[in-house]
This record gives C-alpha cells, sequence and structure tokens, in this order.
C-alpha cells in the first residue's frame, strides 16, 4: 500500500494502521512507565500486590498469544502465495478467544479473593494496563475476522501488524506487572 | 522448517526461560533478575518484529526506530524497578 518515498515504505499494511500502532506504542510506553514510577515510590504495595497475581497464568497466556502470532504470520504468508490461510487464521482467532478466557480467569481469581480495581494503587493500574490490552485483543479479533473475509493480501498484513503490535506489548507487559518485586 | 516457525520455537523457549529464571527469584539479585528478564523480553520483540510483522532491510529505518523504542523503555523499566527495590531495602546491595 506504502508508496515510493512514503515514509511508511517498506511497513506491511495499511500505512493508517501503522499510525495507529505508533500511538499505541506511545500509550503502552506511558502506561508501564507510570506503573514502573508507581511502584518506585509504593515497593511495599505493588510487591505485596504482585504476590497475588498468577504468573503462570500469564506465561500460559503468553504462550498463547505467541502461538497465535505465528499463525497470523503463516496465514499472510500463505495468501501471499495464493495458497489457502483461512485455517490459519481460524486458529490463531480461536488462540486469541483462548487468551481472553484466560484473562477473564485470571480476573475472576482476583475478584474472588476479594481484589477489585479499588483495592491499590497496584490493582487500579494492574486492570487498566492488562484490561486495555484485553480490549485490543478485541479489536485485533475484529480486524482478523475482516481479513479472513476479505482474502486480500493488503487488508490481512494491516491487521496481522496490529496483531502482532499486540504480541510485542505483551512480552513487555508481562515481565513489568507479573515479575517478582 | 520456515522462519515463522523457528522463531516461534525461540519465543517458546525464551518465555520458557523467562519463567524459569522468575521461579529462581528467591536466591538470584533482583537487579540481575531484572535485567535479565527485560532483555529476554527485548529478543523477544525483536523476533517478532523481524520474523512475524515482518520488518526486513527494506523498512530498515522503522526497524531501528522500533528497536531504539525498546530499547529506552526496556531501559527504562529496569532502572525503575531497580531503583523500587533498592529504596525499600527489598534487594541486596549486590544486585
Amino acid at each position: 500500500m506504502a508508496q515510493d518515498g512514503d515514509i511508511f515504505a517498506g511497513l506491511p499494511g495499511n500505512p493508517m494502521i501503522w499510525i495507529l500502532i505508533l500511538g499505541e506504542l506511545g500509550v503502552f510506553a506511558v502506561l508501564l512507565v507510570g506503573f514502573s514510577v508507581a511502584a518506585f515510590l509504593n515497593p511495599e504495595v505493588f510487591s505485596a500486590g504482585q504476590a497475588h497475581l498468577h504468573a503462570v497464568l500469564a506465561g500460559l497466556n503468553t504462550v498463547v498469544l505467541l502461538s497465535s502470532g505465528a499463525l497470523v504470520a503463516a496465514a499472510t504468508r500463505r495468501l501471499s502465495q495464493g495458497l489457502s490461510f483461512r485455517a490459519y487464521l481460524a486458529g490463531a482467532m480461536a488462540l486469541g478467544v483462548v487468551f481472553l478466557v484466560i484473562k477473564g480467569t485470571e480476573y475472576s481469581a482476583m475478584f474472588a479473593a476479594g481484589f477489585g480495581i479499588e483495592s491499590s494503587t497496584f490493582f487500579q493500574l494492574y486492570f487498566l494496563i492488562t484490561g486495555f490490552h484485553a480490549l485490543h485483543i478485541v479489536f485485533g479479533l475484529i480486524l482478523l475476522a475482516i481479513g479472513a473475509w476479505q482474502r486480500d493480501l493488503d487488508t490481512l498484513e494491516t491487521s496481522a501488524a496490529f496483531w502482532h503490535l499486540l504480541d510485542l506489548l505483551w512480552v513487555v507487559i508481562f515481565p513489568v506487572v507479573y515479575l517478582p518485586r | 522448517m520456515s522462519m515463522i516457525a523457528k522463531a516461534w520455537l525461540a519465543l517458546m523457549a525464551l518465555t520458557g526461560g523467562t519463567l524459569a529464571v522468575v521461579s529462581l527469584a528467591d536466591h538470584l539479585p533482583h537487579g540481575l533478575l531484572a535485567f535479565t528478564v527485560f532483555a529476554v523480553a527485548g529478543v523477544k520483540a525483536w523476533l517478532i518484529l523481524v520474523y512475524f510483522v515482518g520488518i526486513g532491510r527494506d523498512a530498515s529505518g522503522w526497524r531501528t526506530i522500533l528497536v531504539v523504542y525498546l530499547m529506552i523503555l526496556c531501559g527504562l523499566l529496569v532502572a525503575f524497578i531497580a531503583l523500587s527495590c533498592a529504596s525499600a531495602g527489598l534487594c541486596p546491595a549486590t544486585s
């Protein structure tokens, strides 16, 4: 889609998605640095809060999301070669749903243990960052569904670029939020 | 085996390695733990950019910008984690 001389030349997909991606990278950088600054100011609160998180579930979600990303990359490659790609994309979307189910399980366990968004600064930021990321997963699933529907390489590359942004953000969110302090 | 499959295997291995290192958190200096985990996260993000997104040599400028973004972000996060545990006395002086 990008033209020669275009500053987005060489990037896959529609240039508009890259404007969104760069904005999202900025927003999540502010959130993650804000989380770390708050942890610096309230180390005991954050250390206590992190002790209640389910790092194993978060690790499992990392495996699920990265596997989904690999399937999206494979689907994009196959479409570019004129091969069938929808089974790969369906697998990727199914794993995206699994990610949300695991996240819901994690939240349910938190609520059942009596922790909510008003419990402490730690839980406010924990729910804000992970919930905001989960909302992006929902949006990404819609984009992938559009990519599967249209069977157009530029559309699928656009959807895939956004989905891989979510992979990339999660591999940074995971140690920030779940690493024991 | 395709490069995507190789990148996926590397990402799985790095994720397993991260979980193994975190499970040893009580036995490692906290600063070293944070540096290791974020260095691994940076490598994982780079693998995603190059092999999943497909940002190659024809977009080397963007690849450089995104790698610099990750280095600055991960560097800031490691610095604040090290500062927070040091200020609270939660990590040994050797960290």
